[in-house]
């Protein structure tokens, strides 16, 4: 059982680049916190930091109220899953398992005492004498978190660990991970580039960009009030929608817009709406008309791209049912809301508490 | 994919057949020719058969001073076996650890370093000779083991390999390692070694076959009949005092001289091809 | 990639055999050469005097350099275009019977592990004036082998025996390569109707083209050293220097003839030949290997 605490860490690399800026972060006992963001956004050399992998510029690691900046890997009491899990491939599974203990020099019968329990508690008790080649993919990534377990550290590290397995794999892994995590209760910092991992494994989920912490929060927080725009357009899929503009001359099919600010609108301003947040609706029954200029079925709900008439973006429409309308038809929208607005520099404006927002799914 | 004309494929495997026969000719009239009596040999007719001599030369040359030489073939064998292992064996060592500190570690002239080691690739010690002669000399190695086989390490050919093959690892194997609380040198034990087995043996191989078959820098350095090498000794019987060498002798010799780095090739060729084919890439 | 950031010592602790040999049996010779090639010993060794380039022009001026140099021109190309030409006709008829291919190239390689010296013993053996079995065979075809006075007939013996040394290195690159040409790009040719002489020539040779210029330059530096145990079993560089090669003439002048300035000028001159052959191959190792 631990905390672990990031204090305005900075990462810059010898040719001056800045990598990560001023990164604050405290994680609670037990808890599972998943950093997400695009591919360079830092989020794996602050994985990488916190590992001892990577060289601390300035700020402080800590866990458990003790400061590790200076230690080596080994002596922080983590774990890390590799997303290519580096198992030792000359080495068996039960070899591979027990490494970590034999270079602590653990007595040989409690080693095999331990190796035995993990491998019972991960389902690979039937592998312990093979190679790593002579695993299946999902096979490994239980080594890999063998591993992990084994050692009984204070902190779990996970480098998108299940993003070198197939689709139906990973739902299963991340379920498996999930359970694993809770029951051995230790505290986990997991990365992933995939937000719907993100979403359903995390306690609290950090979305993170160009080395900074956009928000943290847990994933419905994120998902209902996104803090930037960034965050906004990253956590939910299909993507939320943005229409861009001055808020001196918003489209008049808006108008409920700026009701909705508790404060004055003025300069660029991006108004954010989730694509079921927008129903198809007859022609001219809606705020405004579109040409449907694409429709992705997906089996229970499909995606409808719209174009409104006379703008230049389109809009992606969640229609939920087995129907589907055809490309090329007009259409009407009804944008119903929730908006989020952001501000030219990205940030969320306030807005006011909506009756939609709880009833929503009382409308017809 | 291949055509299906059958007539390609016997053309194939009749020059295949002869190109290997001519290759092996000179081997096995070697090997004929060493059974011979000198009378036989010296009529001028070769007999495309074994003679009545069978292993008589080469007992002769085992037991017996060599002529021009002074000491027993089994002794010129050992010296070349012990300049063979050394050079191997050295060359690896010293190949290993260069290159793990290489590609494992960032330390301040790295890239010195690295320059340094690699502008020995190409200059073989044949160009050379003559100061490092003076080199050993000045160190008081001539006519001695050291003095043998140090100069002929100073490549960096083995260092090249294992620095490629270090590349290709995974650098997450060092860091998961770093993480089980194993330091610089248990992974070198525990990781990197074992990884490389292939690696040395396909080396070994090459360097085995290059150390045995050394002959400028033994003749150059070895003066005394206790050190020299069976290579260089071949000359002594092939010089021709009366016009005619002593054949019978010179292809037991050289039937002697080629027969270890052949039977390691062959037994060995797996790891002599990865291992040929990944230096020079 | 992270390293082992904290051990300051142990990289240098693991650098320092192969830096000290380097140092001591490469740097440290190869500096000794340039500086001697400037220096004048005088007759008894006891004293030197600074000579300038004389020593280089002295060599360069010498008519024993250019036929060195026109040999070594001669034996170097004949060499390696000969081992070069049968390895890839071997290599290509090896690919072509697949399994089989593979019995082939044990039968084809072992002499890659035969001394030169040995293989120079070999040949010389076949070529014996008296009593060898080639020369019986050129004396019906009314040849009159004798290669201890016969300077042309001495090169060729040493010729014959370094491709016969050498062919087996080629053949194992050729074949490694043609065995990695992606089964698709035949085929596809075959789609498009070439027959297989069109098809090694449109397709096969020029993809070996990087391999053979490769080898080309392996060859010609084997050529140019490797042979020297050939040369001197057989021939000792004669008869009356026609096949003195520049490491042969340098072993001559240094070793034998104590000729410290002339040859450490010949040194400097090779070890220039070589680094122009080391940076037209470092071009092409340059385009595989990253430099981190």
């Amino acid at each position: 059982m631990a905390t672990l605490e990031l204090r305005r860490l900075r990462k810059r690399y010898a040719g001056g680049a800045e990598v990560l800026h001023d990164i604050e972060l405290n994680i609670d006992h037990g808890e599972m916190i998943v950093v997400v963001g695009p591919s360079g956004c830092g989020k794996s050399t602050l994985l990488r930091m916190v590992a001892g992998l990577e060289t601390i510029s300035s700020g402080e690691i800590v866990i458990n109220g003790e400061c590790v900046n200076a230690q080596e890997p080994a002596e922080r009491d983590i774990a890390m899953v590799f997303q290519n899990y580096a198992l030792y491939p000359h080495m068996s599974v039960f070899d591979n398992l027990a490494y970590s203990l034999k270079n602590r020099r653990t007595p040989k019968d409690e080693i095999s005492r331990r190796v035995n329990e993990t491998a019972q508690l991960l389902d690979i008790a039937a592998l312990l004498d093979r190679k790593p080649r002579q695993l299946s993919g999902g096979q490994r990534q239980r080594v890999a978190m063998g591993r992990a377990v084994i050692r009984q550290p204070q902190v779990f590290l996970f480098d998108e660990p299940l993003s070198n397995l197939d689709a139906s794999l990973r739902v299963q892994m991340r379920q498996d991970i999930r359970a694993l995590q809770k029951r051995l209760d230790i505290t986990s910092l997991y990365v992933t580039h995939d937000q719907t991992e993100a979403m359903t494994m995390a306690d609290r989920l950090v979305v993170m960009n160009a080395g900074r912490i956009e928000q943290i929060g847990t994933p419905m927080t994120l998902f209902r009030k996104p803090a930037t725009r960034f965050v906004a357009g990253f956590i939910g899929s299909p993507a939320m929608n943005f229409l861009s503009g001055n808020a001196g001359d918003l489209p008049g099919w808006l108008p409920r817009v700026p009701e909705e600010t508790t404060e004055p609108l003025t300069g660029d301003i991006s108004i954010g709406i989730r694509p079921e947040h927008i129903a198809l609706t007859t022609p001219n029954a809606g705020q405004i008309d579109g040409h449907i200029e694409l429709v992705e079925p997906l089996g229970s709900e499909s995606l409808v791209h719209v174009r409104p008439t006379g703008h230049e973006s389109r809009l992606v429409v969640r229609h939920v049912g087995t129907e589907q309308p055809d490309a090329g038809q007009r259409t009407g929208l009804n944008l119903q809301g929730p908006f989020h607005l952001f501000d030219h520099h990205g940030q969320r404006l306030a807005t006011r508490p909506r009756l939609a927002d709880t009833t929503c799914s009382m409308e017809p | 994919m291949r055509y299906h004309r059958p007539g390609l494929d016997v053309a194939a495997h009749t020059l295949l057949i002869i190109g290997a026969l001519a290759f092996m000719l000179p081997v096995i009239l070697a090997v004929l020719a060493s059974t011979q009596s000198p009378g036989t040999l010296f009529s001028g007719t070769l007999p495309l058969s074994f003679g009545t001599s069978g292993l008589d030369h080469y007992m002769t040359l085992l037991t017996e001073p060599v002529r021009g030489v002074g000491v027993p073939a089994w002794r010129l064998m050992l010296n070349s076996l012990l300049m063979a292992l050394g050079i191997a064996v050295g060359k690896l060592t010293i190949a290993m650890l260069a290159a793990y500190a290489l590609v494992f570690f960032r330390f301040p002239f790295r890239r010195c370093c690295f320059w340094l080691i690699f502008m020995t690739l190409m200059l073989p010690i044949e160009v050379r000779i003559v100061p490092t002669y003076g080199v050993v000399a000045e160190l008081g190695l001539l006519d001695s083991y050291p003095g043998l086989v140090l100069p002929l390490l100073a490549s960096a050919t083995a260092t090249f390999l294992f620095r490629q093959f270090f590349l290709t690892l995974p650098p997450e194997l060092m860091e998961a390692a770093r993480i089980d609380g194993a330091g610089p040198w248990r992974f070198f034990i525990d990781i990197l070694l074992p990884l490389s087995r292939t690696n040395i043996a396909a080396l070994f191989v090459i360097m085995f076959i290059y150390g045995w078959n050394q002959y400028l820098w033994p003749l150059v350095t070895i003066t005394s009949a206790d050190h020299a090498t069976l290579v260089t000794s071949l000359k002594r019987l092939t010089i021709a005092t009366d016009g005619t060498p002593p054949w019978h002798l010179a292809t037991a010799m050289t039937v002697l001289a080629l027969l270890p780095p052949v039977v390691v090739i062959i037994l060995m060729q797996r790891w002599f091809i990865k291992g040929l084919v990944d230096t020079e890439k | 990639m992270t390293t082992f950031q904290r051990h300051r010592l142990t990289p240098w602790l693991l650098m320092a055999p192969q830096l000290v040999i380097v140092l001591v049996f490469f740097f440290w010779p190869a500096f000794t050469a340039l500086r001697q090639s400037l220096y004048v010993q005088d007759a008894f060794g006891l004293g030197e005097t600074f000579a300038g380039l004389a020593n280089f022009t002295r060599v360069l001026a010498s008519r024993s350099y250019h036929e060195a140099l026109f040999n070594t021109a001669i034996f170097s190309l004949s060499v390696a275009l000969g081992a070069m030409a049968l390895a890839l006709l071997l290599a290509v008829m090896a690919d072509r019977v697949l399994k089989a291919g593979r019995v082939y190239r044990t039968l084809l390689i072992w002499p890659y592990a035969v001394a030169p010296a040995a293989a120079g013993v070999l040949w010389m053996f076949m070529l014996d004036p008296t009593l060898g079995v080639m020369t019986r065979a050129l004396t019906t075809l009314g040849i009159d082998w004798n290669f201890r006075l016969d300077g042309t007939q001495a090169m060729i013996l040493v010729i014959i025996a370094a491709i016969w040394q050498q062919m087996s290195y080629n053949f194992v690159f050729f074949l490694a390569g043609l065995q990695g040409i992606p089964a698709s790009l035949l085929e596809a040719s075959a789609i498009d109707g070439a027959g297989p002489w069109r098809r090694f020539w449109t397709i096969t040779f020029p993809l070996l083209s990087p391999i053979s210029f490769f080898l080309l330059v392996m060859n010609t530096i084997y050529a140019f050293f490797e042979t020297f145990g050939t040369i001197d079993t057989t021939t000792s560089g004669g008869p009356g220097g026609a096949t003195r090669t520049l490491v042969y003439k340098l072993y001559q002048d240094g070793i034998v003839g104590l000729d410290l300035g002339g040859s450490a000028a010949q040194s400097v001159l090779l070890m220039l030949m070589v680094g122009l052959l080391t940076l037209i191959q470092f071009r092409y190792v340059e385009r595989r290997v990253q430099y981190h």
